[in-house]
């Protein structure tokens, strides 16, 4: 029951394209959300959702599901759309984003099926992760947790408070996955306070770490498939994205951080005949969708 | 002459309490950042090294742990100094435990100036101010060693965030011994016509003290002592407004906290919201940073020692 149905790759990425076309009409509809963040990290929540998480949308509590926690939570109309799309609820459900009383704001929050907690202030994500897997190891639970930060994100202090918690206690069941675009607000992260070498500070702080390309959902699968990376250690994995992929004039645009195409633009025309074009041409090879 | 108080030590109080939760509750999980010692949780950790975390100086890593251990079913005990917790980890309190409503039980030590004369930086006078202002927590203030035992199996047996305010070193066992519900009750210590002191904490042996030497001038004091800050006890409020024959002249609160935003401001609401006609004196900590010294001394320094509330309620009445 909770095993992920793991459809074939092309199957895959025409949900991909089917999230990305749902969370720009969320976007472009209440002009307002983080397009370039969200885009970025599609293919590894459906790598997740459909790949990897043992999960079940009709029993999002159920005891022995993966933990799953977007700590850039900014960017969660990427995850109300991949939970639509996995069926945690109608996908117009979507249309409720920004609406007044409605679990589909800014950031996640609890009441939303699937959405384990309330995340998005950076940071926090990990520490709270490490909570849970702590208590799955103390009960001697085989779920796993995923947590999935941004880059710019490891700029904060608490990241490497987790980092050294989480390796000196061997927690194995954890596995931290970085949506690495290369931007953050106000510009590259090299530029603006560098990070690199990623993988080799975690490395160093006794994490075992890989890096995929973070669109290729075969790559994320394979990686995403050997956690832990080494018995005893926490696991880091790097998706290497494009900020804002899929929609030309979005991807690596910095403005694109926090804003959409606004609704009656040109460039809202030429996102949606993107994002459309790109889930047509799936669902024709696929033969009609999955 | 001050009053003789048989003291007690509400670290050593805590380290007994969180023991027996230990033995009696599997589900609770304890977390000390590099000060396990200080916060005399050895003992648990000796008999529940399973359950038990020392994060290292780590605080805000430390409350993002406890919300997760909390949401899978755990009841985190987190404890270190006073100001680790409402300020290095503030955010983290405010939005992974209290924004998820989680139950999560911060129980910090050397709260107020109890850590004098390690100077503000290790002084959690502000805290209640801040905590105060968390949808979803509660917060309590022990006045004595029995309220700890109290309030920590109390905080336990109920949900969300609680925020249990611990002093350090001797303090008054002060008898004052709530029965029932702890969470939102206050206790009416001695009966009183003219002046009604609303004291927590700490301050209660003050309070008492106070009352017993205007007394003996002739003023009347009545004196409750409120553990439970938030929610505050709204009716004991009001009894106090009217003390024992509708006399009331004044309303004094104490407290071991800056003036800005604490017991006296959570008085102050509930007074201001019953339009109360009785003037409020709040006797807190000024809002300034407090120096160094022993804690008697700088409660002294800041006209919080007994000789100093007594003549200010005295002049007041005049």
């Amino acid at each position: 029951m909770l095993e992920p149905p793991r459809p074939e790759t092309r199957h895959l990425e025409l949900h991909a394209a089917e999230i990305r076309l749902n969370l720009m009409r969320m976007i472009v509809g209440k002009a307002k959300g983080h397009s370039g963040g969200a885009l970025s990290m599609v293919e590894i929540l459906t790598a997740l959702y459909f790949a990897v998480m043992r999960l079940d949308p009709k029993d999002p509590h159920h005891p022995e599901r993966d933990r799953f926690l977007l700590s850039k939570g900014h960017a969660c109309t990427a995850l109300y759309a991949t939970l639509a799309q996995r069926g945690y609820f109608p996908v117009s459900t979507l249309d409720t984003y920004y609406e007044l009383d409605s679990y589909l704001g800014g950031h996640p929050v609890q009441g939303l099926p699937g959405v384990e907690l309330a995340t998005g202030s950076l940071g926090h994500g990990p520490p709270v992760g490490l909570g849970m897997a702590v208590a799955a190891k103390m009960d001697g639970n085989k779920h796993r947790v995923f947590v999935l930060v941004g880059d710019g994100e490891i700029q904060e202090g608490v990241i490497w408070e987790s980092a050294l918690f989480a390796a000196h206690h061997r927690l194995d069941n954890f596995t931290m996955i970085i949506d690495r675009n290369g931007l953050q607000s106000d510009g590259h992260t090299e530029e603006l306070l560098s990070i690199e070498p990623i993988e080799g500070k975690f490395r160093s702080f006794g994490w075992a770490g890989r890096t995929v390309d973070g669109h290729d959902l075969d790559a994320l699968i394979e990686a995403l498939d050997c956690v832990p990376f080494e018995a005893g250690r926490p696991s880091l994995l790097i998706a290497n994205t494009v900020k804002g992929k899929g929609v030309d004039f979005i991807e690596n645009a910095v403005p694109y951080h926090n804003i959409g195409p606004l609704p009656g633009t040109e460039e809202a025309k030429r996102a949606f005949e993107q994002l459309e074009g790109r889930r047509a041409e799936l669902a024709r090879e696929v033969g009609g969708g999955p | 002459m001050a009053l003789e108080w048989k003291t007690f030590n509400p670290r050593e109080e805590f380290g007994k309490v969180v023991l027996g939760l230990g033995k009696d509750r599997d589900n609770c999980v304890v977390l000390a950042a590099d000060l396990a010692c200080t916060c005399h949780v050895m003992e648990f950790r000796a008999a529940y090294p399973e359950r038990f975390l020392n994060v290292g100086i780590c605080e805000q890593n430390m409350v993002g742990l406890a919300a997760g251990l909390a949401f899978e079913g755990k009841v985190p005990i987190v404890t270190t100094i006073a100001p680790f917790i409402y300020m290095r980890s503030c955010e983290q309190v405010r939005t992974d435990v209290c924004y998820n409503n989680l139950h999560v039980l911060f129980v910090p030590i050397l709260s107020g100036i109890s850590g004098a004369p390690l100077g503000s930086t290790h002084y959690g006078t502000e805290d209640l101010a801040v905590m105060r202002a968390f949808p979803n927590m509660t917060v309590l203030q022990p006045s004595n060693a029995g309220q700890i035992a109290k309030a920590i199996r109390q905080a336990y047996a109920a949900a969300g965030p609680v925020y249990i305010r611990l002093g350090s070193g001797q303090e008054p066992d002060v008898p004052s011994n709530p029965e029932g519900p702890m969470i939102g009750r206050a206790v009416h210590l001695r009966e009183g016509v003219e002046v009604s002191i609303l004291a927590s904490g700490y301050m209660v042996h003050k309070a008492l003290e106070a009352a017993g030497r205007l007394a003996e001038e002739g003023i009347s004091v009545g004196v409750w002592d409120h553990p439970s800050i938030k929610p505050i006890d709204a009716a004991a409020v009001r009894a106090a407004v009217s003390g024992s024959s509708d006399a009331v002249r004044l309303i004094v609160t104490l407290e071991e906290h800056n003036l800005c935003g604490g017991f006296g401001s959570a008085v102050a609401e509930v007074l201001a919201g019953i339009g109360s006609p009785v003037p409020l004196q709040m006797m807190a900590i000024p809002d300034l940073f407090v120096g160094v010294g022993s804690r008697e001394d700088l409660l002294a320094q800041h006209h919080l020692d007994t000789g100093s509330i007594v003549n200010r309620i005295a002049a007041l009445l005049r």
